[in-house]
């Protein structure tokens, strides 16, 4: 038991009893030991700390991940539909256009102008435009027999 | 033969160097920490566990040490508050009165393989528990460990007025119960 600096005043009245001792021991080799185990458990913590630095990191990638991937579907959502804003024309646009021009696009992408007139009399084209679009079609034909004719001409 | 405290400071502040200076603070400081500790919680284990504690804490730290104190009385100052806190959080746990806590305790050093002392020692520890834990802290630093006042005033913030009637109350309290309890 410490404690030697105690003046008359500081030791209890029982003091005699006590023998200066305190009652309490300690394993043996105890503090010859404890320089060791108190660096491994300083090393535990270590590994601890940098294990859950890890885990904090591999969270915050993740994160980062899942966000990207949000991102960049929004960003294709938003292509799309900035796509469809670009090709949608309002009706005047449309009227705007001449019946010449839509022909001569429909020819130009390979569509016959007789399934035309077929399939438009079957999908509720109004008669005046089934008429127009058969007048044109027998207009085109002829002059494609006249071109033939004067091909024929030209190979006598 | 033990380094000096500018030693240790030096490689516990050197990454390189900081597990030689863990263990040269253990090897110095270890043995009088633990006796402190001990008196206040008793069992050796608690003991043991709150004392690896205090020079983690310690080591975590210890840039924050300013030369102001001495390594010793700022040791003492984080093993104090770290058996406080443990004292407090046993206390809440516990929640039995002055008698319930001496006659755990009483059973418990009669059990225990660590503590070979007598009835007198065994009440001695049981009248020191009984005190509130910072009154406990007073008595423990200045019979035991012979702190000086001015020493002790450093590591509880408190004055060394305030300290020495803390002392010699802690002290009456003592010899009242382990003299009734000897009937002496």
């Amino acid at each position: 038991m410490k404690g030697d600096k105690k003046d008359h005043r500081e030791k209890l009245d029982f003091e005699d009893l006590l023998g200066g001792v305190d009652g309490f021991a300690v394993p043996e080799g105890y503090f010859e030991t404890l320089p060791q185990r108190v660096v491994e458990r300083w090393k535990q913590g270590q590994r601890r700390r940098t294990m859950a630095q890890r885990r904090s990191m591999r969270n915050r990638v993740w994160l980062l991940m899942k966000a990207a991937v949000v991102l960049l579907l929004m960003g294709i959502a938003l292509w799309w539909w900035q796509l469809g804003g670009a090709h949608a024309y309002s009706a005047d646009e449309f009227h705007a256009v001449s019946e010449e021009a839509v022909i001569e696009y429909l020819l130009d992408e390979g569509v016959q102008l007789e399934d035309l007139v077929d399939w438009s009399a079957t999908e509720g084209f109004d008669e005046g435009e089934v008429k127009w679009l058969e007048e044109e079609v027998e207009l085109w034909e002829e002059e494609d027999f006249m071109m033939d004719i004067e091909g024929d001409l030209n190979m006598q | 033969m033990h380094k000096s405290d500018a030693w240790i400071l030096e490689r516990v502040r050197d990454p390189e160097r900081r597990e030689e200076g863990l263990v040269a603070l253990v090897e110095k400081y270890g043995e009088r920490l633990y006796w402190h500790i001990r008196r206040m919680v008793h069992r050796h284990e608690d003991a043991d566990d709150l004392l690896q504690e205090t020079f983690l804490k310690a080591f975590e730290h210890i840039n924050r040490f300013k030369r102001e104190s001495s390594l010793y009385t700022w040791l003492f100052r984080i093993a104090t508050n770290e058996t406080l806190q443990w004292l407090e959080r046993k206390r809440r746990r516990a929640a039995v009165d002055l008698d319930g806590v001496t006659e755990q305790l009483g059973e418990r050093l009669k059990a225990d393989s660590y503590f070979d002392g007598e009835e007198v020692h065994r009440l001695l520890h049981a009248a020191i528990a009984q005190l509130p834990p910072r009154q406990q802290a007073v008595f423990v630093l200045r019979y035991f460990d012979g702190l000086k006042y001015e020493e002790m005033a450093e590591i509880l913030q408190l004055s060394v007025g305030a300290l020495k009637a803390s002392f010699y109350h802690a002290k009456a309290k003592i010899e009242k119960f382990v003299k009734q309890k000897l009937h002496l």
